[in-house]
């Protein structure tokens, strides 16, 4: 029996037993890639034009997914693949493996805001068309990968695929608060998105309620700042929802934390010049080896 | 800088690997996810149907008998996992209710040897029912009265009712889907079809409610196909399910389906035959679909009330009210189950009050295909297999203690052939021996060895050593034909359900197709003839499967009435394939009248890419590799 407002949580000893971490990978460099695939999903969704449930649903997939796997064992990329393939099915938005495969094959090679583009400053990757042009062969080698990771994937999830996110919960506790204003919930959203990237990994940890009153808590405290007149909402007002001040404590701050993280990871990849993330296995021995 | 020499973490004590993480330095493997198929005693294949293969098989853990599902991956080169499957999971994973059938847990089956094929083979896991209700309308023994039709209809409207309220529209409601345990127990099966719908939930008194977006207009067996899905509607409500409800309610009376239209124009003319012309009073909305031009020069009478009347008039009335034309105003799952028709004399039975059924045919039918599943493939004496014959006797030597249940005194449990027959009623005799409802082969072994001698006739009623079976219905030549082969393997304690007999009669083979009456060759005659005429069957390969398996019912009924025809020149090992095929077990179903997916017009999305060419002619392959080795 699943209940459509909670998700099965990490236990406290999946989060310590951190598979890629015990593969040898540093912590720092598997937040780092956890956080671009998370990107490349993001980027990905808004090309393939998906809806945000289905990217959200991706990424937590993801998450979940290096909860229980290594990096090394299950290259990023493939996982990225059949993260978004999944979600997109268990959304019903179903996008073929085909215009997955091409747009991240762009995103990749294709000078973006975000820096999982390793030649972002390269203009000439632009005009080159062929650089991220994906070849019938490498095609039916990224898929069949793919569609292998997404089975490894229902089976490390014991097919449990269902992943419920916060975000109407935003709108119905605004309007519960009596507060339900498009700048407000705008930013809560946006919160929220801002929260997949967290190297907490809050969407794992966290129920969907709890994390909702935390941006709606964000929101409503920036808005505040901003002069934008919002509600002032009463006093201890998360007791309603259930969620402790301590939780909403700690979940405030992951959110805030998590532009700097961002910027951080941003700055890493960035300076790498022409190197950028390693999606494979390959790439990742030799980040692994370069790092010593 | 090669991907296989890894250099090894300075801090990690464990060696380099080559083929490094799935299992840790002693070759446990590393990661769980979700439970191996090795938790579970596979007992024997079930059946087998276009969507999957399905086991009976027995949990280590806690020694319960469950249904294995194959999940087929047809087309997993291009689509993956397949988008019904995992709707299935999902939708199966958020319900629990006593009349809905509960997915107990995944399992995977990784195949050692072959190192190609990484994703291994997925099963669902479902808790095992003895009998589906299309099984139980083909037993002439079980007697379907007014306080069973109750007992029945009120669970299905109650599970029924739950899934509309958990936003859920069924969208395949017929008797094949609906399993029925040994307990009077009903459970909802087969989900490959449902999807959540966005409309609020059905109000009390206000029927279906009105429809705010589409959906795929394809979906629902024909038979149980409501009339605006025929006539093309989209924004259709949970109201469809309420209509195959209603199939459902007087199939049980009739013990046929009521509604076997051999097309969808056919099935509308039925509809309408039945339930009077439509009318802008009527079905307001007819006039508006894409199918009204066809038929709105047609002329109809009502026969509903003159047809229907055995049920009494509180049950035509809520036949009238499930089998009504407008979607709109059709009794909702809620209204239907605070229906007169459940307060009036004779009142419904509770489940558990339900008279107990002997081990289904089917299950003795499945056992049989046990057998032929599981067997080595040549064993000792070699018959094993033969379709004459000898080959029965394989089964009365080497396994007596599974079919010989009977002349044990007192705890006599009925041969496990014998059909089900309710507890006290037809069958007095066996009454007393209903305490033990298990299959054969979950007895204790003492009580099986016990028992160990030739199958005796129920006394009484039986005047001769054969278990009881139904006359024949006028009309079935085919079965009078297999008569003698039917009667011999109940005498050796074999299974067989009268209808498994028929299918004997056909395929020449002594395994009865536990799946229903020689659907197979039927059917796929039927298919080849449809082929001629209508030249999309050809066209359309991918569909051709689920095209057919939706006909499968009409097929099969139609073709009833025929008379046995030459057919025995027909390719054997296609006719073995469909039988197979045609055992298409949903769920812990032992009907295989539809299989699970079976009676599926072609969902949404990516669904028509599941079954491809290729995976038809490999189940063809393992089918005929099946029947060599049986022949052997």
């Amino acid at each position: 029996m699943v209940s459509i407002l909670s998700n099965p949580l990490a236990t406290p000893s999946q989060l310590l037993a951190n598979q890629t971490e015990a593969d040898g990978v540093p912590s720092s460099l598997s937040k780092s890639l956890l956080w671009a695939g998370s990107t490349l999903i993001q980027s990905a969704g808004i090309l393939l034009r998906l809806p945000q449930t289905t990217i959200a649903t991706a990424i937590v997939l993801l998450q979940r997914f290096y909860l229980v796997r290594s990096l090394r064992s299950s290259p990023l990329l493939d996982s990225v693949h059949a993260a978004v393939f999944l979600s997109s099915k268990l959304t019903e938005h179903p996008v073929k493996p085909r215009s997955l495969i091409n747009v991240t094959t762009y995103l990749q090679h294709c000078p973006s805001p975000s820096p999982i583009s390793p030649v972002s400053d390269n203009e000439q990757a632009l005009q080159d068309p062929d650089s991220y042009f994906v070849s019938e062969h490498e095609y039916y080698a990224q898929r069949t990968r793919m569609l292998d990771t997404e089975a490894e994937m229902l089976k490390a999830f014991g097919f449990q695929s269902w992943c419920a996110l916060p975000y109407t919960l935003v709108l119905n506790y605004a309007q519960a608060l009596d507060c339900l204003d498009e700048s407000l919930v705008r930013r809560a959203i946006a919160y929220l998105n801002d929260a997949l990237m967290a190297p907490s990994l809050v969407f794992l940890t966290h129920q969907p309620h709890m994390l909702a009153v935390a941006a709606l808590y964000l929101a409503a405290r920036s808005e505040g700042e901003s002069g934008g007149g919002s509600a002032k909402l009463p006093e201890g007002w998360w007791e309603v929802f259930d969620v402790e001040r301590e939780e909403l404590g700690f979940l405030v701050a992951v959110f805030e934390g998590a532009a700097k993280f961002v910027e951080e990871q941003t700055g890493r990849w960035k300076r790498r010049g022409g190197k950028g993330v390693p999606w494979d296995l390959e790439a990742l021995e030799e980040e692994l080896q370069f790092h010593g | 800088m090669k991907r296989d020499s890894p250099a090894p973490p300075p801090h990690s004590q464990e060696p380099p690997r080559k083929k490094p993480l799935a299992v840790d330095p002693w070759g446990r493997p590393r990661f769980k996810g979700c439970e191996s198929i090795r938790a579970y005693d596979v007992l024997g294949k079930l059946g087998e149907g276009t969507f999957g293969e399905v086991y009976k098989a027995r949990s280590h853990a806690s020694g319960k008998l469950v249904a294995l599902k194959k999940i087929l991956m047809h087309n997993q080169k291009e689509e993956g996992f397949p988008i019904t499957a995992l709707r299935e999971i999902k939708i199966l994973k958020m319900l629990s209710h006593t009349n809905v059938i509960r997915l107990i847990e995944m399992a995977v089956e990784r195949k050692k040897e072959r190192v190609a094929a990484p994703r291994g083979t997925m099963y669902m896991i479902t808790p095992y029912m003895e009998h589906d209700l299309a099984g139980l309308l083909e037993n002439k023994d079980v007697v379907f009265d007014d306080p069973l039709v109750k007992c029945y209809l009120l669970q299905l409207l109650e599970g029924t009712k739950y899934l509309h309220e958990m936003h859920i529209l069924h969208r395949d409601m017929k008797a094949a889907n609906l399993l029925i345990d040994n307990r009077g127990v009903l459970k909802i099966a087969d989900f490959g079809l449902a999807r959540i719908y966005d409309e609020p939930v059905p109000k009390p008194g206000c029927g279906g409610g009105v429809a705010k977006r589409q959906y795929t207009n394809c979906v629902v067996t024909r038979w149980y196909r409501p009339p605006e899905l025929l006539l093309g509607e989209t924004k259709y409500t949970t109201a469809i399910d309420l209509w195959g409800v209603g199939c459902v309610f007087a199939e049980m009376y009739k013990r046929k389906p009521i509604l076997q239209g051999n097309s969808d124009m056919d099935q509308m003319m039925k509809i309408f035959h039945l339930c009077g012309p439509p009318t802008v009073k009527s079905m307001p909305c007819a006039a508006s679909l894409p199918g009204y031009e066809h038929i709105k020069n047609a002329h109809f009478q009502r026969t509903l009330e003159s047809q229907h009347s055995r049920m009494g008039s509180a049950g035509v009335s809520l036949l009238s009210q499930l089998l009504l034309l407008d979607p709109v105003k059709r009794i909702n799952a809620h209204d239907a189950t605070q229906h007169e028709y459940f307060r009036v004399d004779p009142l419904p039975l509770k489940p558990g009050e339900v008279p107990k059924f002997n081990d289904s045919h089917e299950l003795d039918g499945k056992k049989n295909r046990n057998h032929r599943g599981a067997l080595p493939p040549a064993p000792a004496g070699g018959a094993v297999g033969a379709p004459n014959a000898t080959s029965r006797d394989p089964w009365q030597q080497r396994r007596p203690e599974q079919w010989n249940a009977s002349g044990g005194g007192g705890n006599r449990r009925p041969p496990a052939g014998e059909p089900r027959i309710p507890q006290g009623a037809s069958n007095p005799a066996a009454a007393g021996t209903h305490r033990d409802h298990r299959p054969a082969w979950s007895k204790p072994q003492h009580q099986q060895q016990s028992l160990s001698q030739p199958p005796q006739p129920p006394p009484g009623e039986y005047p001769t050593s054969l278990p009881p079976r139904p006359p024949p219905p006028a009309g079935d030549t085919r079965r009078g034909n297999s008569e003698r082969h039917d009667r011999e393997r109940h005498h050796r304690g074999g299974s067989g359900p009268p209808r498994d007999a028929r299918a004997q009669a056909d395929v020449d083979t002594y395994f009865p197709s536990y799946g229903g009456p020689t659907r197979g060759w039927e059917r796929d005659r039927e298919r080849r003839r449809e082929g001629s005429r209508d030249a999309r069957n050809h066209d359309r390969d991918r569909d051709r499967d689920r095209e057919r398996d939706r006909d499968r019912d009409r097929d099969r009924d139609r073709e009833r009435d025929r008379s046995e025809r030459g057919d025995r020149d027909r390719d054997r090992g296609e006719r073995e394939r469909d039988r197979g095929r045609e055992r298409g077990y949903s769920i812990g179903s032992g009907n295989g009248r539809d299989s699970v997916g079976g009676g599926l017009p072609p969902p949404p999305l990516s669904l028509p890419m599941q079954q491809g060419q290729r995976g038809i002619s490999r189940e063809r392959e393992r089918d005929i590799h099946d029947r060599n080795l049986y022949r052997r």
